[in-house]
């Protein structure tokens, strides 16, 4: 299913790229010029998902509870409160070229920012008794991955003019994530003193995707950005990403640190997207 | 209450034969200077309402004064109030004057707000009835001829307008109410400008509940008539004296959102909001509206219900697990750099 996804996603990135291509191909066989060659040092990325949905309710029980309509329905915690709706995932990424030659490989960092907002639930029974109504009461989940990351991209063949660049990418994240409630204040655990729904995990991630160059689409356009602003390539971007944030790196850690020792639970915020966007190298 | 105090520096000047020129007044509590004709409209200006009006009779009430140089012995001052801009000459006790011939000093005219108001009108309850309106301070100076030879009489006049407003504050209308975890957010609407160049907005609200409606809401949050609190929609000035009150900040629009909290959860109460203006003239309440408070779950709160064991913070501190992947990474990154710069 993911396979067929990923293959509706880059299909028309393909007929795109054969579209660009033959509108480049008049260089094919001539000496590359500097302005073919097009140097560049750094990469900025902004992407977008619209079908981020952390897996935060894995493993999580049922709760029944009776809707606004006064329907039962019945999940895990987060569904429960915040519904099935993906999400917008926007994301700036920063990357440093480090080496250059059958490709390139590039250092960056990523800041994230995701929200999802709801409706908190009202006991109507007595406790310990638990009887959920879905209250007119607005709560909020927001999560900000912190991201160090690797990319290597096939881009040998753009100064050709080959409009496809091929990529894939690993990193290390850090997630930031914080519940809140209608009045903006950080929701807390009445029975725990230090519960506050705020807190860190970190976890790994790798994503695959494809550039498609933008500089034959316009080539006036193109020079002009590249003497003008010192824009060499412009891009648009797609990806599938896999992110396993459950403090794994941070538990391995923690498990020399403390020679094996039960790491603690944290909240699962893994997910699996495609994002698109658009990058210009420098 | 907010007293103010309306300081008007008239300042005459006179050359030869020339009437001298009432050029501005000025109002010490907004700090705001005023030429012939104009009517206050400041946001620093408080207004003249009832509760001030009915305080003015006494002397805890800040007069306002005029005040002027004199420079002319022959000129003829006369201070009045009217509710024209025009500034007609009063007749008879139609209105508050006093009159100064020929001053040798400087004088130090002073008049209660109130007096004026009251000499203005013609009405000894102005206070309570006098509705709104503008009312002029109006100074006529006269120059007497000089010489023999001169006969003509000169007169100009000076008039700056204060607006008043008798009437209380109007009751917000539109109110809602809406539980939340210990709280009870409510909205309401008022009459608001903006300008407030009428001193006429609203300096806060107050809203009113009983002290002790311990009844359950007939379902969640919800309560009504049957939850045995104040049946009627509206409550006396009265009845709300004795219920417990919370003062809201000065609003700076319309609708106003405020929450009233450290509520009970489950426990009906019943809410009334009333305007006050600075002076503490005490507005119409609203209706009686009610709600109970309700223990809200978010997600952090099922999450745990539901066995989850995050704890919030960040993981492994003493670890320091989270930040040593992190270090690895840079110092990995500054050993690539010193390398590259090496070649």
């Amino acid at each position: 299913m993911r396979a067929l996804r990923a293959l509706a996603l880059v299909a028309p990135l393909a007929v795109a790229a054969v579209a660009v291509a033959q509108e480049g191909a008049d260089v094919d066989g001539t000496p590359l010029t500097l302005e073919d060659l097009r140097a560049h040092q750094w990469t900025v990325e902004l992407r977008f998902s619209t079908v981020f949905y952390p897996n935060v309710d894995s493993g999580a029980p049922d709760v029944t509870f009776v809707d606004l309509n006064g329907n039962t329905q019945s999940g895990p915690p987060f569904f429960d409160v915040y519904g099935p709706k993906h999400r917008l995932l926007s994301d700036l990424e920063v990357d440093r070229d480090l080496w250059q030659g059958f490709g390139s490989v590039s250092v960056g960092v990523a800041l994230g920012y995701s929200e999802f907002y709801g409706h908190g639930m009202a006991n109507s029974c007595q406790l310990p008794q638990l009887c959920f109504t879905q209250a007119p009461v607005d709560s909020s989940f927001h999560l900000v991955p912190v991201r160090l990351l690797a990319t290597y991209r096939f881009d040998y063949f753009v100064p050709k003019h080959f409009p496809l660049v091929p990529f894939v990418r690993v990193g290390l994240d850090w997630v930031i994530y914080w519940n809140a409630e209608s009045s903006g204040q950080i929701s807390f655990q009445p029975s725990g003193p230090s519960e506050n729904a705020i807190g860190m995990v970190t976890g790994v991630e790798g994503s695959a995707g494809v550039m498609l160059l933008l500089d034959d689409v316009d080539g006036d356009i193109s020079r002009d950005a590249l003497h003008d602003l010192g824009i060499s390539h412009t891009y648009l971007t797609a990806s599938y990403v896999d992110q396993i944030i459950q403090n794994g790196p941070s538990n391995v850690i923690h498990a020399i640190w403390t020679g094996g020792g039960t790491p603690p639970a944290t909240l699962d915020l893994s997910a699996a997207y495609f994002d698109f966007g658009v990058a210009v190298q420098f | 209450m907010k007293r103010f105090s309306l300081l008007f520096a008239l300042v005459v000047g006179v050359s030869g034969s020339a009437l001298g020129q009432i050029t501005t007044a000025t109002i010490t509590d907004s700090s705001t200077t005023l030429t012939n004709g104009e009517v206050i409209t400041t946001a620093g200006y408080p207004g003249f309402h009832q509760n001030s009006c009915l305080q003015g009779s006494g002397n805890d009430f800040d007069p306002f004064s005029i005040t002027w140089t004199v420079q002319a012995a022959t000129t003829t001052y006369l201070a009045f109030g009217s509710t024209d801009s025009s500034c007609p000459a009063p007749s008879g006790d139609g209105g508050y004057s006093l009159t100064v011939e020929n001053p040798t000093i400087t004088p130090q005219l002073s008049a209660y707000m109130t007096q004026l108001l009251q000499g203005t009108l013609g009405d000894p309850n102005a206070c309570t009835t006098a509705g709104s309106g503008t009312l002029y301070l109006c100074v006529q100076q006269t120059i007497q001829p000089d010489t023999i030879y001169d006969t003509s009489v000169t007169t100009e006049d000076f008039a700056v307008g204060i607006p008043y407003d008798m009437n209380p504050p109007a009751a917000p209308t539109g109110v809602t109410v809406t539980p939340d975890d210990t709280v009870l957010d409510l909205s309401w609407s008022f009459n608001y400008d903006p300008t407030n160049a009428a001193g006429d907005n609203p300096d806060h609200f107050v809203v009113y509940y009983p002290p002790d409606d311990s009844l359950v809401p007939t379902s969640l949050g919800v309560c009504g008539a049957s939850d045995g609190g104040v049946a009627p929609t509206t409550a006396t000035t009265a009845e709300l004296a004795a219920w417990e009150q919370a003062t809201t900040p000065t609003p700076t629009t319309s609708p106003m959102n405020w929450s009233l909290g450290s509520l009970t959860n489950g426990q009906c109460y019943d809410v009334a909001v009333v305007a006050y203006y600075s002076d503490g003239t005490q507005g119409n309440p609203s209706g009686v509206y009610s709600a109970a408070p309700i223990e809200i779950w978010d997600y952090w709160r099922l999450y745990h219900a539901a066995s989850g064991q995050d704890q919030g913070g960040v993981h492994c501190q003493s670890a320091g697990g989270t930040l040593v992947p992190l270090g690895l990474i840079l110092v990995v990154l500054f050993w690539l750099s010193q390398r590259r710069r090496a070649r």
